[in-house]
């Protein structure tokens, strides 16, 4: 689907990024995420992601500041017509969903990621991971973390594979990002 | 003979190489595309960020009524 002329006066600027263009853009179009919760990191993480064009639905919808209402509406134009798929996992204190690459965003202090897409989305695998990393994140630490999720989801939408050293999850500490391992669930006890 | 027409004379930066960059992508490898071009912003950086993408220039030429002339080959790093 080509993108509309206001489409291309928005995202004039990312389309000139090498690893984006006109067809790298329709896919961040085309790859609606659902955020559920509400956090410092999760307010930064939608930011970003709409302000790069993905349509982001929010569950429970941004109810103040300047995400919220109409200024919401008009921050993330393209998720008034998403009806996305999602797949139903179990309940995390934030992630963020993007199928079918099936990557999942942990909150308080974890971001996690499946390195298989053969075994898909196991929202056990994330449980055990933030169990493993939770701890106390300062409110600069959540700004570092919604950052980081929206960024690993842009990547992936754009089908560009991260790279190999980047980690399984990575833990927020004293206003540090330093890197973890997962922990896998039982029904995937060699890795993800 | 062009694959493909585009006039930027009317555009400014960033969307002069916007523009070229999109009907680019738009054409199948190996394809040209002729871009008409106006200033001395565009005549710099087109071809240059063309370049950089991995196109192909073919010909650069001012015209008679102050516009450039720019003929590219369009190369894609996924082909």
């Amino acid at each position: 689907m080509a993108l509309r002329e206001e489409q291309v006066q928005r995202y004039g600027r990312q389309i000139l990024l090498r690893e984006v263009g006109g067809k790298g853009q329709e896919r961040l179009l085309h790859a609606p995420v659902r955020v559920e919760g509400r956090s410092a990191a999760i307010d930064v993480a939608v930011s970003v992601l709409a302000a790069g064009g993905t349509p982001v639905v929010c569950e429970p919808p941004p109810g103040d500041g300047y995400l919220a209402g109409a200024s919401w509406d008009d921050f993330n134009p393209d998720a008034r017509a998403v009806d996305p798929p999602f797949a139903s996992l179990a309940p995390a204190d934030f992630r963020a969903e993007l199928l079918p690459h099936a990557v999942l965003v942990g909150g308080q202090g974890a971001v996690y990621r499946f390195q298989d897409a053969a075994v898909g989305p196991c929202p056990d695998c994330l449980e055990a991971t933030l169990a493993s990393v939770r701890g106390p994140a300062t409110r600069s630490d959540e700004v570092l973390l919604g950052s980081l999720a929206a960024l690993l989801l842009q990547r992936l939408a754009l089908g560009l594979s991260l790279d190999a050293s980047v980690p399984h999850a990575f833990r927020l500490l004293d206003g540090a990002l330093s890197a973890t391992h997962h922990t896998p669930c039982r029904r995937h006890p060699s890795g993800n | 003979m062009p694959d493909a027409r585009i006039d930027i004379t009317h555009e400014v930066c960033p969307m002069t190489y916007v523009r070229v960059k999109l009907a680019l992508e738009a054409l199948p490898e190996g394809a040209v595309l002729e871009v008409r071009l106006k200033g001395a912003e565009p005549l710099k950086n087109v071809p240059r960020s063309a370049k950089e993408d991995g196109h192909e220039v073919l010909a650069l030429e001012a015209l008679a009524d102050g516009t450039s002339r720019l003929v590219l080959r369009a190369h894609h790093r996924e082909a």
